[in-house]
């Protein structure tokens, strides 16, 4: 477990890392992106669903986050940050997608199909019948999750999955504290109303 | 003052204390129906943490030599048309804006005029909504969704960002 | 023959009227509600008995009070006032009957100010609830059930 010490410790050389990438030092960017890329890709996965599009959302967001990197201040930490980017950038994704009706997501079906050897899967060695159901449970939970609101799924997951704050979720996504508690409410009943079955047999 | 809903989702979140958690206790019309949807609330996070979880990134390694190729080649541009002596009108900061302000146009449409639902999608005996709009003049921040109670095969129309208004609106 | 024709005309016409209307004769209800939590609830409107368990469950308020409500038979290709109220009024453009339900363009206004506007297929067998801005401490509620 890190001590408060290291921790400062890691949060000064982010800082450092972050003041060599603003002079030009992709190096330093390199490091970064070490740093969160399975974190961010994840994220945005479980918004997308699809590995394609969370891959290429996720090059998208560092990019952007690359172009931008004169102006992070430092009023927040460079997670916090970065992860304002990759919501926006997924979000608007997410809406562009709605409009132009864009495809259902497939993964959840793939899930079935993936290799057990991938890292993509369990470490576990699950049964087999255990696979089939904990994977049907994930395309319930994928399937419920795809009828929210690209703003109400990156809620949930930032407060469920992420367990951020907030105040840290409002500063991410750029709305009021109330307005993500607002959204929260809403999403939590649709996900209960949907998932009631699944999660009462845990 | 803070909506209900806020103060649900703070008080399910353990949030809510003193004086406040009293008053918002007192107010539910059923403890224990409000108790059990709490612990309803708690099984979904508990849920969702279990199975959505983290999702490991695949070739880890193969992403940041594609991103730091990306990185390379956009420096090198930049440099490139820094030193370019040929002056343009649309410089790279006009070119932005201009493609922002499009952007937020489309998004304004794109976000508050619905597209029709695919009947398929809904319930044939539910009320369906075919799409729905707010006056983005009027409320700028508002967003709508649908949502249906198949206990008592309700629609409804879910708005947020609505502008409060005070307790006189309330005259019949 | 030229009172003969005027007839087949009138009654061609009455019969196309007739046949625009909802069929038998059914009306909307549909009601303003302010919706909030009070230490001492009034008894649910009976209009809303039917849904009264799903409108706590979903908003979370114990008493329910209608502001402005109206019950009427909705004609095809008309438009009309439904529920008004001292601030509010929703408007009505009854476009068309369907399988599924009654087509409607709903348009509701706060005094000349258009809050909110959609097209839906309300169903005989499913209530609508549009959830409008906060006032005061409550919720205003636009609810409509075909009886």
């Amino acid at each position: 477990m890190q001590t408060e010490a290291t921790l400062a410790q890691a949060d000064v050389s982010e800082l450092d890392l972050v003041k060599r990438c603003q002079a030009g030092d992709t190096e330093a960017f390199d490091e970064l992106v070490t740093r969160y890329r399975t974190r961010i890709f994840g994220m945005i996965y479980n918004m997308v669903h699809n590995e394609q599009d969370a891959w290429d959302l996720a090059q998208d967001s560092f990019v952007k986050a690359w172009r931008s990197i004169k102006r992070f201040r430092g009023h927040s930490s460079f997670y916090t940050w970065i992860y304002r980017i990759v919501m926006n950038v997924t979000i608007d994704w997410l809406r562009k997608k709605q409009v132009k009706g864009g495809s259902e997501f497939d993964d959840a079906i793939q899930l079935k199909e993936v290799d057990p050897a991938s890292k993509t899967v369990p470490k576990e060695n699950a049964l087999p019948y255990e696979t089939m159901e904990r994977s049907e449970i994930r395309a319930q939970i994928d399937n419920a999750i795809a009828q929210l609101s690209p703003e109400h799924r990156a809620v949930i997951l930032m407060k469920e999955i992420e367990e951020m704050q907030y105040h840290e979720i409002a500063e991410t996504l750029g709305c009021s504290i109330g307005t993500v508690m607002s959204r929260l409410f809403y999403a939590r009943k649709k996900l209960q109303n949907l998932l009631k079955d699944v999660y009462e047999n845990i | 003052m803070r909506t209900f809903e806020e103060k649900w989702t703070a008080w399910l979140d353990g949030k809510l204390s003193g004086r406040e958690l009293t008053e918002f206790e007192a107010s539910l019309p059923d403890k224990a129906a409000a108790e059990a949807e709490k612990a309803d609330a708690k099984k979904l996070g508990t849920l969702l943490k279990r199975e959505i979880g983290t999702y490991d990134l695949a070739n880890e390694e193969f992403f940041s030599r594609q991103l730091r190729e990306k990185i390379v080649r956009e420096s090198t541009r930049r440099s490139r048309k820094r030193d370019s002596a040929v002056a343009t009108w649309w410089t790279v900061r006009r070119l932005l804006w201009t493609g922002t302000a499009s952007l937020a146009v489309f998004l304004v449409f794109a976000i508050f005029v619905m597209h029709d639902k695919n009947p398929a999608e809904q319930s044939q005996y539910l009320t369906q909504i075919l799409n729905a709009r707010v006056d983005s003049v009027v409320s700028p921040n508002a967003t709508i969704s649908m949502f249906e109670a198949k206990e008592d095969r309700v629609t409804v129309l879910w708005t947020e960002g609505l502008q409060s208004l005070p307790a006189d609106y309330a005259a019949k | 023959m030229g009172r003969s024709l005027a007839l087949v005309v009138a009654s061609t016409a009455l019969i196309m009227s007739a046949s625009t209307k909802l069929q038998g004769a059914e009306t909307v209800w549909s009601g303003l509600v302010i919706a909030e939590n009070v230490p001492q609830p009034e008894p649910i409107p009976p209009e809303l008995t039917r849904i009264e368990r799903s409108l706590k469950k979903l908003f979370g308020y114990n008493q329910f009070q209608v502001i402005g409500q109206s019950r009427k038979t909705l004609n095809t290709g008309q438009e009309d006032w439904l529920a008004t109220s001292k601030f509010f009024g929703l408007h009505v453009d009854a476009r068309g009957e369907s399988e599924a339900g009654y087509v409607l363009n709903l348009k509701l206004y706060k005094e000349k100010e258009l809050l909110l506007e959609t097209d839906t297929k309300l169903s005989k067998r499913s209530p609508l609830v549009i959830k409008g801005p906060q006032i005061g401490s409550g919720q205003l509620l636009l609810v409509l059930v075909v009886q």
